[in-house]
Order: structure tokens, then C-alpha cells, then sequence
């Protein structure tokens, strides 16, 4: 860190990986070369790679029935539109995309696409930072709409491109609307004769503007006149993406502007229901190749749910703890799919075996062991390490497809349970599992208390949906294998679970559910019909008046022999204790894994720093504790509050400036200044070093914005920061 | 010509004057003309058919679109001249020059008429531009005339001295009687509507189509429509949605349509329910613009969205819980509320814990009884600096959080949806903001985190 002896470099206080992040996106192919040849990078790309195409399937999943809604509506002003009921009207599509803005490029992107193989080539995206007033507005849509297209059309139709020629060139502050009529006519109205074999003679013109409340409400309002005097002769269809409500669009826009757009109005995802679906289908799997300890995770959604919204920005801080995770250790490589492990464990070299050794959850593993010799054998014999590494790793992915399995059917279980104790969606369950051995905590307790209490059809509901989840799960295993096993009634009072994780245990799970299944659905409350015969009872106590006491001493005996459990009540709580059996074997948090380390991403203090940047907290402690940056051994100070004469100048004109108030006199602070620098100098003050000292420091408080000179009183600056 | 009057009722005064003007052939025009009324009168209507009928050539100019000079030289001379296509002009000398270039191509007395419309445009340009097109007649030599067309009256066009004034016709409002004959004139267009979305039999058919069904159905809904709303575009398309429901019971069999008091008895109810959507509608108009000659433009807007935007006007609360934005942001915005309306020398009291007791004076007691009147949240809201935001927001907000860059950005985002205004220049010392949001919103907003508004606002306490 040779770089940062500027205090003003403190701000980059990490400075390596944040260059790494930067260059990662524009210098790839020097990334690229410099670690080709790593194990982890490689392991990183693909990862990555795999995550990557998996969001973007997701995407394409979630926007899709948005997408062709859209593309159907602008499609259906193809044919009619020239339909009496036009007139002087434009179409226009509004689409509410919620509050985050950066999402949605990549949405408006897509629909851009579409309309474009779907519709029409002709689409302009007009931003509102292009379009300041309403010429640079016309201007920008008018030459994307004849331009966007050419490109298109130059290679699909040579002759049309003739036609056009000579509007090539036409530059963008020639643009205007007449121009826009002009060569539409040119090129569709005109041409059409003459090529019959093309099939739609008109091409429908569509604007998006994807930031519709960054605009300037007038200028829009003006473009939108403008536009509504040309639908005569262009078939124009607006697409306003509006981020808050339709109600938006009509205080910016009064009756008269508004009464000229059709407008209709269709509704995006909302983020959070976005967000929840990408952390649940992609990261919260056993397929994910790389996982996120709970705290991680907590931190990643607080980012997302307290300040932002930001899905993309909930994806880029996943990519920045993925790197955070890789970088320059080869050791992760492990961290890969579950069948190149043993191709990976053997490539690893001793170092990394050792670093191995030196993972925390290596050590209760090896104390574990009772056999002497395992253990020397695991510290000296590297090939027998090997061996062990792999059955471990291959134990690893068995518990985490366990893991989030079970994290899922806990949720089946609990999410219509009141109270919300343990959470409703599966990012808030792992969390919870992920911190801590859920099977312990009052709150699991508390649910399965419910559980108890469910009525039959409730509880044969959830079964059915946890073995849907079951189903799938293996499904994707194995997807030949046939759904088999019939289930007899003889093994039902020897449940147990065997020891091993992963499909078998899954496998077993799900013999054992189908057979509660059947057992709950089977059950008939005998109770209720001992219930009818006491009722009778009470009926012939009740035909016999002024037989009160009588009927006293029965309800009194009714209260005090326990009540008779029907059959279902006793598989339901069977079924409980063997849920409680079952989640206590396959919820076990991940720390207790033996080198979780590898798989699961924890450093949530070094993450939190860097995906949260507070600026002037690292201003604060630049200037307060340099050493904190600098790492000189001059500045080392007792507490922090105290000053030494060894401090940067900025710095110790800071730390006099804190002890001021709202007005600063500049002289009574060079005086303090003075005193630090020089204790023992009577005539520090006319020292004109110090004075220039002084000077530069100020001005350097100055540009970092802490203070700024005020008119009132002339020998007195203002302090700007409380 | 005769037919020209029947196609346009109700304006034969000003027609008659527009002949009268615009005269024979071989007479000179004059100088200018300046149409005023407000939108929805027919101005464009008339004018261009009558220079239709008399064949004159004449230049349309939409103002609104000609952000600058050179566009609207560009137009007029593209609409004179034809068969040029590359006209270049940059200045009024410039288009002087050139239209006295096209002089040598038509004859000397070919009338030729330019029409502004949405003049007013025009006052926000260049004050010799209007000047000029005022007494164009005098800069070339053609039998040239301009037309200003403009919902303004002609006062509101503030000139600079030596302005030749030109001639001004006004067009009134419609009354009643009028809009009924106009309305009625558009009548086959309302039957031909039912008809496309309703298949009727054929005897139904010959009854939707007696014009004394249309007249009566007409005259109950101006009865109720006339008062609050005089706009002949919204009049249209109000009776166009309630004419297709008028009918209903008639294509159903349940009501004969010579049964009207029966029919009266049926639209009554739903008129007063669409008077309702009306006044939702109008709440944004501003009747700040003429939309001449478009009185046959209906406006179509879909069901769904009126709804929506019905339930939306009528209730802020439902509105703002749908509203989704981030915790922290609720939160700002929540501060920047209180920011806006509570005074600043009153939040040491309001947001610190161990405050201090107030005394009261009598003059405080009695300042206080008079701020009463108008109390603050009345009063719209103040400017504040970021300073007192954040320093709010932590008060109110009880967990400790750290200045964060990502918060900060909250507020730039609060910024661009509107939720809280911005000042126009960009001072980065001291940034100063105005939350432009109501009280009923924000209480919508703090309900949704369980937050009480007005145990923090100076009005209510």
C-alpha cells in the first residue's frame, strides 16, 4: 500500500480488490491472461458462467409472460390502425416497473429485443438524460427511429436501402418530425407498390421511454402533442415505463395531453417477489456451486429489502462475495461440481493440502477420530489426506442437498402456521438453519407445538406438498427411475432414519411420508363418535330436570380422565416427533460441517465494508486515525481524540476543527494549530511555514467539504458537517 | 356553401365574417387575422373549410412543434413550394428572401394564407418573430395573409410597440341548445358504435337508429352533464360511454324505447356514476389549450385504467400501502415529511428525549392560537437542508445504522420518483430539498412501519 501516503487515497481503503472488480469488467483479457493457469480461477469462471446463464434463464422465465403481453398489445395496432377510432390517438403501452430504476434496463433491453424480432425494427429508447429540452427529444427519437433500423434493413433488403439512401446521412439536428414523415413515406408508403412480396406495407414506429418520471413533465407533454398531430400519417406507439404509479403519469400529464394517449397498463414483478424467486432458484440450491452462510445471506436481502430494491445489485454483491471467496486461493477450487472433485484433489499441490489441514472445522474432525493412526495418517500421509478429502467432499454435497431439501420442507411445514416464527419464504428458513442448529430453538419448538394442533386435512395437505417437493427433488437425480415402493403397514413402528445424507435419506424421508400420508388420510377420529355417546348421555341427564347435580359430577369426571386420543391424534403426534427426528438429522447448520469453509462464504465483516460503502465514515477515520491507512509507526496515537505534532497537517487541523462549533475563527485556530505543532515556540504564530501549513490544510478541509467560507463575519469559516 | 353552414351549426357569425374577410379571388386578403376561444369552439374547424371551399392555399403551422425558428420557415416554405424538397432556412431575413423567390413563380394575386395554430406558442420565442408574421404582407410582395389561431386573448400576447393589429374574431362557448345540435349532428357515429360492439336484430336495429331515441337520450344527459362540464370533446366521449348503456335494456328487450320515463328511470343513475368519473377526469384538466378542429376525436381510454386510476384518486391511503419502496427509504421520506412541515427551532423539542421543559409565556400561548388557523401541515411545505433530514431521519429511525452510501443514494432515488423535490441548482454544500407529498400519504407510508406521524408534528401537538 505505497500508494495511499496522500490522505486523500484513504478513501480507497480497498484498494486492491476494488481495482480487481474494476478491471475484471474492462481489462478481461488481462485478467484473463494473468490467471488462466489458476486452479481457482478457473473454477470461479465456471461457476460463475453456470450462475450466470441460470439468472438469465430465470429472467427470460419471469419476463416473458410481461413481454409477449406487451408485444401482443403494440402487435394488435398493426392491422386496425387506421380504424376511425384513432384519430389524433396514440396507443400507449404504460408498464409499472417499481421503484428500482437499474433493474430495469436490463428488462427494457429484452422488450426492445422483442419488438424488434416481433414488431417492428423501428424502436427508439429516448432516456430523459438525452433529452433535456424537446428539440434534443425529437431529435433522439426521430434519428433512432430512421437509423436503428437501417443497420437492420441493409443486409435483409438492398433495395429498400436505395430508396432510403438519401436519408443516410441525415444528421441529428435534422431531424425533426417532417423528416421522420417524409421518410416514412419514402420507404414504406411508396416502396410498397413496387415490392409485393413484402408482406406488411406498414411498420409500426414505436417509442419507449423507459424513465417516465425523470422527464420533464412539459416537454413531454409537448412531444406528446407533437406526436398526436402526426398518427394521421405514422403509426407511432408509445411505451412509457413508469416506476410508481399509473397516477404519475396523469399529474405530469393534464387532460388535454392525456386525452390523446390510449392507454394501458400492465404490471411488472414486484422486486421483492423477484428477489425471493433468485436467491430461492439459484443460490438457495444444492446445485449453486457456491453457497452463502446465513449471515451473508442476512446481510445480501437487508441491502436489498432496507435500502435499495436492487436485484442487479443483490447479484453484483453475490459476484463480488464469489470473488471475495476465490481470489487467490487454490484451495476453493474444491469448490466446484461433484463430479470433477477427484480431478481437483488430485491437482491440488502440497501447499494447498496443508492449507487444507488448517481449516478451523479440520480440527474436530481429526479429534474425532478414535484410531491413532487415521490421525497421523491425515496430517503426514498426503495420498491418504487425498482419500479422505474426497469422501468428505462427497459427504459435503450429500448434507447440502440434504440441507436445503429439508430447509424446504420445513417451510411446507410452517408457512401457514401463525405468528410467522420462523419465517415465510425459504431465504428467511435458511437463514435460520444456516446461523444455527434450528432443532434447538424455542421458536422450532413452538411450530411443531402447532403442528399438533393441525386438523387432518391441514396436515395431509402439507404432506402432499412436501412430497411434491420430494418428487421433484429426486426427479432431478435420477429422472428414470420410477416412483415405486409400496409401503406396508408392518414397518411402520420401526421408523428410523439411517445414518447416511443425501438421495438414500431423501428416499427414506419419502417412504415415510407417503406412509403418514396414507396412515393421516386413513385415520378416522374415533373419538368423535365416543363423543356422540356421551353427548347421548348428556341428552338423558338434560331430559331429566333438576338433575343438575348429577350432570356437575359427570362434567367434573369428563375433565379429570384424560381425554381418549383417537387414532388420528396418535399418528399426528407420532408424525411430529419423527418430523422433529427428521429436521434435527438434515437441518444441522453448516459450521458443524467438517471443511465447510470451502463451500460456504462467511466473511461478512470484510463483505459488509465493501458492498456497503460508507464514505464519510472512512473520511472520518482517515483524518481522526490515520494509521488506520498509512500504517506509519509515527502516528500511532493513545486514543483518538489526542493530537501529535506527527499527524498530516489535515489531519490535525481536522481534529481542531471537531472541537469547534458552528463558526470557526480562523485566527484562534491557526493559534491552536501553531501550539500543536510548534508547543514551545513563542513566536510560532509569525512562523510563516506554519502559516502556509496552516493555509494548505485548511483549503484541504475546504475541497473535502467540511468547511466553507462564510459572508457574515469575513475572519470566520463555517463548519458544514455536525 | 350552404352546406358548409349545415356541416358547421352554430358558428354562422363568424363564418360570414371569415367569408366577408378572405373575400373574392382577386382582392387583397388582409393583413392578419387573429382567431381567440377557448378549445373545443371550432376555430381550425372553420377556417379551414373555408379556405377549403374558396380553394385558397393555405400553410397549417402546429406552434407546439417548432422549437425553433428555423422549423416553422422550413414548413411554410415546404408547404408553398413542392416541388422543392431540400429547403434550407435559418432566419426570418432568410425566409423573407425565399418566399419572395417563390413569388416569381405563382401569380401576383394568388391569395396565400399561413395559419398558426396554438399561436401562444409564439409568445415564448423570439419577440420580432411574431412582430414580423404580423406584417409579413409588408416584407414580400405577395397577396399574403397569417392567421393566428389561439385559445389567449389578444391581450395576453404582451407586443412591443409598432405592432400592426390585426383583425380579431372571437368564438364563444357553446350554450346548450348548440351543443345538443352539434352532438346530434355526429349521430349515426354513436348508432354505428352500439352497433359494432352489439349484434342486434334487425327491428332493435331500425330503433337504435330513430334519431328521437338519440334526442331524448341527448337531452337527459346535457341535463345532468351541461353544468359541470362545457368541454365538447369530454361531452362527446362522456356520451358516447353512456349512450351504449342507455340502449342496453332497448337490445335486451327489457324496456321499449318509447318507454321514457321507464329509460329515464334506468340512465339516471348511472349518469350521476359516470358525473362522478367526470370530475375525475377534469380534476387534471387544465383548460389551457385549444385542440381546434379535433371535436371529432373521441378519446378512448380502457375501462381497466379508468378504474384503476378511480380507485387510486379517491383513495391516497390505498395508494400509498401499494406503494413499494425500500425500509430505510420509507423512512427518509417520512423525515423529509416532517422536515417539510415542522419548524426547525421546534426539533430539539420534538426529536431529543430529555428536551426540557417549555415555559409558557402568554405571548407564545397566544401566537400559538393564531398559528391554529393556519396550521403548518396547511400551510405546504418548507425547504430544508440534508443536515436536518438526516439528523431527523436517525431520530425517528430507533436501530443505529452508519451513513451509508447506499443511503444516500435512497434520497437521489426519493428525488426521481417525486416523492420529494429537489432544488434546482446543483449547490453541493448546502443541498436543500422540499417533500412534496401529503399528510395522507405519509401516514399510509408510517401505518406500513408502524410509525406514528403525528406524535412528531408540531401541528398536533
Amino acid at each position: 500500500m505505497e500508494s495511499t501516503i496522500s490522505v486523500s487515497k484513504g478513501v480507497f481503503i480497498f484498494k486492491n480488490k476494488f481495482n480487481k472488480s474494476k478491471q475484471f469488467k474492462k481489462k478481461i483479457n488481462l485478467f484473463d491472461r494473468l490467471f488462466t493457469k489458476e486452479p481457482w480461477y478457473i473454477t470461479y469462471k465456471s461457476n460463475w458462467e453456470y450462475i450466470e446463464t441460470e439468472i438469465q434463464k430465470l429472467h427470460h422465465r419471469t419476463y416473458n409472460v410481461l413481454l409477449n403481453d406487451i408485444v401482443n398489445y403494440v402487435q394488435s395496432f398493426f392491422g386496425n390502425y387506421n380504424s376511425e377510432m384513432m384519430e389524433g390517438i396514440i396507443p400507449s403501452a404504460t408498464l409499472l416497473t417499481g421503484v428500482n430504476q437499474p433493474d430495469h434496463v436490463s428488462q427494457f433491453i429484452t422488450l426492445v429485443k422483442k419488438i424488434k424480432e416481433d414488431v417492428t425494427p423501428h424502436v427508439a429508447i429516448v432516456n430523459s438524460q438525452d433529452s433535456s429540452t424537446l428539440k434534443h427529444l425529437v431529435e433522439n427519437a426521430v434519428s433512432q427511429l430512421i437509423h436503428g433500423s437501417e443497420t437492420l434493413e441493409y443486409d435483409e433488403d438492398e433495395a429498400r436501402e436505395v430508396g432510403s439512401s438519401q436519408f443516410k446521412k441525415i444528421k441529428k439536428n435534422q431531424c425533426t418530425m417532417k423528416v421522420l414523415q417524409k421518410w416514412y413515406n419514402i420507404t414504406y408508403t411508396n416502396a410498397s407498390p413496387k415490392k409485393k412480396k413484402q408482406k406488411y406495407t406498414n411498420k409500426l414506429l414505436v417509442i419507449i421511454i423507459p424513465d417516465f418520471e425523470s422527464f420533464n413533465c412539459s416537454i413531454l407533454q409537448d412531444f406528446v402533442m407533437i406526436v398526436s398531430s402526426y398518427t394521421s400519417s405514422l403509426p407511432i406507439v408509445f411505451i412509457f415505463g413508469v416506476a410508481t404509479s399509473i397516477s404519475a403519469l396523469h399529474k405530469s400529464f393534464p387532460y388535454h395531453v392525456s386525452s390523446k394517449l390510449l392507454i394501458k397498463v400492465f404490471h411488472s414483478h414486484s422486486s421483492p417477489v423477484y428477489m425471493n424467486q433468485v436467491v430461492e432458484d439459484i443460490f438457495l440450491t444444492h446445485t449453486s456451486p457456491f453457497h452463502l452462510s446465513g449471515k451473508a445471506l442476512e446481510l445480501l436481502t437487508d441491502v436489498f429489502l432496507f435500502y435499495d430494491f436492487s436485484v442487479t445489485g443483490l447479484i453484483q454483491s453475490v459476484k463480488y462475495c464469489m470473488m471475495d471467496h476465490y481470489y487467490g486461493d487454490n484451495v476453493k477450487s474444491l469448490c466446484c461440481e461433484r463430479n470433477r472433485i477427484e480431478e481437483v484433489v488430485t491437482n491440488l499441490s502440497l501447499d494447498d493440502l496443508e492449507s487444507i489441514r488448517q481449516l478451523m472445522s479440520f480440527r474436530p474432525f481429526v479429534e474425532a477420530q478414535l484410531d491413532c493412526q487415521t490421525k497421523i495418517g491425515l496430517f503426514e500421509d498426503d495420498d491418504f489426506f487425498r482419500e479422505v478429502l474426497i469422501k468428505e467432499m462427497h459427504k459435503l454435497h450429500d448434507y447440502m442437498y440434504t440441507f436445503y431439501i429439508c430447509v424446504r420442507l420445513l417451510l411446507c411445514y410452517i408457512k401457514d402456521i401463525p405468528k410467522n416464527l420462523l419465517g415465510k419464504s425459504v431465504r428467511e428458513v435458511y437463514t435460520k438453519c444456516a446461523v444455527e442448529s434450528v432443532t434447538n430453538t424455542a421458536a422450532f419448538k413452538e411450530c411443531m407445538m402447532m403442528i399438533k394442533f393441525q386438523s387432518q386435512l391441514k396436515l395431509a395437505d402439507s404432506i402432499k406438498n412436501s412430497l411434491k417437493i420430494i418428487n421433484s427433488a429426486l426427479q432431478i437425480v435420477s429422472p428414470i427411475k420410477p416412483l415405486r415402493s409400496t409401503p406396508t403397514k408392518n414397518n411402520l413402528n420401526n421408523i428410523a432414519l439411517n445414518d447416511n445424507l443425501g438421495e438414500s435419506f431423501l428416499r427414506t424421508v419419502r417412504v415415510h411420508l407417503l406412509l403418514f400420508s396414507r396412515q393421516i388420510e386413513g385415520a378416522n377420529n374415533e373419538v368423535t363418535a365416543s363423543i356422540q355417546e356421551s353427548e347421548e348421555l348428556d341428552n338423558d341427564i338434560e331430559n331429566v330436570p333438576g338433575n343438575r347435580y348429577k350432570l356437575k359430577e359427570k362434567l367434573l369426571k369428563a375433565t379429570r380422565t384424560d381425554r381418549v386420543q383417537s387414532e388420528f391424534e396418535m399418528i399426528r403426534d407420532r408424525f411430529v416427533s419423527y418430523l422433529e427426528a427428521m429436521f434435527n438429522k438434515g437441518l444441522q447448520p453448516p459450521h458443524s460441517q467438517t471443511f465447510h469453509e470451502i463451500f460456504f462464504f462467511s466473511d461478512v465483516g470484510n463483505v459488509r465494508k465493501q458492498i456497503v460503502g460508507s464514505p464519510r465514515g472512512a473520511q472520518h477515520t482517515a483524518l481522526s486515525n490515520p494509521v488506520h491507512y498509512l500504517q506509519c509507526s509515527c502516528c500511532i496515537l493513545p486514543s483518538l481524540e489526542s493530537i501529535s505534532d506527527t499527524l498530516p497537517d489535515v489531519s490535525v487541523a481536522y481534529k481542531l476543527h471537531r472541537e469547534c462549533g458552528k463558526h470557526i475563527n480562523l485566527y484562534d485556530w491557526l493559534q491552536a494549530f501553531a501550539s500543536v505543532l510548534k508547543p514551545d515556540d513563542d513566536q510560532r504564530d509569525h512562523d510563516s511555514t506554519i502559516q502556509v501549513r496552516f493555509t494548505r490544510a485548511v483549503a484541504e478541509l475546504q475541497f473535502l467539504g467540511f468547511i466553507k467560507s462564510s459572508k457574515r463575519k469575513t475572519d470566520h469559516v463555517m463548519r458544514l458537517t455536525w | 356553401m350552404e352546406e358548409l353552414y349545415r356541416k358547421i351549426p352554430c358558428r354562422e357569425s363568424q363564418l360570414n365574417d371569415l367569408f366577408n374577410l378572405f373575400g373574392d379571388y382577386d382582392e387583397p386578403l388582409p393583413c392578419s387575422l387573429f382567431l381567440s376561444g377557448n378549445m373545443g369552439t371550432g376555430k381550425t374547424l372553420c377556417l379551414t373549410s373555408v379556405l377549403r371551399y374558396l380553394g385558397y392555399k393555405h400553410v397549417i403551422i402546429d406552434c407546439i412543434e417548432c422549437y425553433t425558428i428555423k422549423i416553422i420557415c422550413e414548413t411554410i416554405l415546404c408547404g408553398l413550394n413542392t416541388t422543392e424538397i431540400d429547403i434550407k432556412c435559418e432566419s426570418i431575413l432568410d425566409f423573407t428572401n425565399a418566399i419572395n423567390r417563390i413569388n416569381l413563380n405563382i401569380t401576383q394575386y394568388q391569395p396565400v394564407v399561413l395559419i398558426f395554430d396554438r399561436a401562444e406558442r409564439l409568445r415564448s420565442m423570439d419577440q420580432s418573430i411574431i412582430s414580423a408574421f404580423l406584417r409579413l404582407r409588408e416584407l414580400c410582395n405577395l397577396n399574403i395573409c397569417t392567421v393566428f389561431v389561439t385559445h389567449l386573448v389578444y391581450d395576453s400576447f404582451y407586443f412591443k410597440m409598432g405592432v400592426r393589429e390585426p383583425i380579431k374574431i372571437y368564438f364563444s362557448n357553446y350554450n346548450k341548445e348548440e351543443l345538443f345540435k352539434i352532438i346530434f349532428l355526429n349521430k349515426e357515429s354513436f348508432t354505428h358504435h352500439i352497433l359494432k360492439s352489439h349484434d342486434v336484430d334487425y327491428d332493435v336495429k331500425i330503433e337504435l337508429e330513430k334519431p328521437e331515441l338519440f334526442a331524448n337520450f341527448l337531452n337527459a344527459f346535457l341535463s345532468v352533464f351541461y353544468r359541470p362540464c362545457r368541454d365538447l370533446i369530454e361531452l362527446q366521449y362522456m356520451a358516447r360511454v353512456n349512450f351504449v348503456k342507455y340502449c342496453e335494456p332497448i337490445i335486451k328487450n327489457e324496456i321499449q324505447s318509447q318507454d321514457l320515463s321507464k329509460l329515464w328511470r334506468h340512465i339516471s343513475p348511472i349518469l350521476k356514476t359516470s358525473l362522478e368519473l367526470l370530475y375525475l377526469r377534469l380534476s387534471s384538466t387544465q383548460l389551457s389549450n385549444p385542440s381546434p378542429g379535433k371535436e371529432n376525436s373521441d378519446n378512448i381510454e380502457s375501462y381497466n385504467f379508468e378504474s384503476t386510476l378511480k380507485e387510486e384518486l379517491t383513495c391516497t391511503k390505498t395508494f400509498a400501502q401499494s406503494f413499494e419502496l425500500p425500509y430505510y427509504a420509507k423512512f427518509l421520506l417520512i423525515a423529509a415529511y416532517l422536515a417539510s412541515y415542522n419548524p426547525p427551532k421546534e426539533d430539539k423539542r420534538l426529536f431529543m428525549k430529555n428536551h426540557g421543559k417549555q415555559r409558557k409565556r402568554l405571548q407564545q400561548v397566544k401566537a400559538k392560537a393564531k398559528i391554529n388557523e393556519k396550521l403548518n401541515t396547511q400551510l405546504g411545505p418548507k425547504v430544508f437542508t440534508l443536515d436536518r433530514l438526516l439528523a431527523i431521519f436517525y431520530a425517528i429511525l430507533e436501530e443505529k445504522i452508519g451513513l451509508t452510501s447506499n443511503l444516500l443514494a435512497q434520497i437521489a432515488t426519493l428525488v426521481e420518483l417525486k416523492l420529494i423535490a429537489g432544488s434546482k441548482e446543483i449547490d453541493l454544500d448546502t443541498a436543500k430539498y422540499k417533500c412534496i407529498v401529503g399528510y395522507d400519504f405519509i401516514s399510509a407510508v408510517a401505518q406500513t412501519v408502524s410509525f406514528n406521524v403525528r406524535k412528531y408534528l408540531y401541528d398536533f401537538m
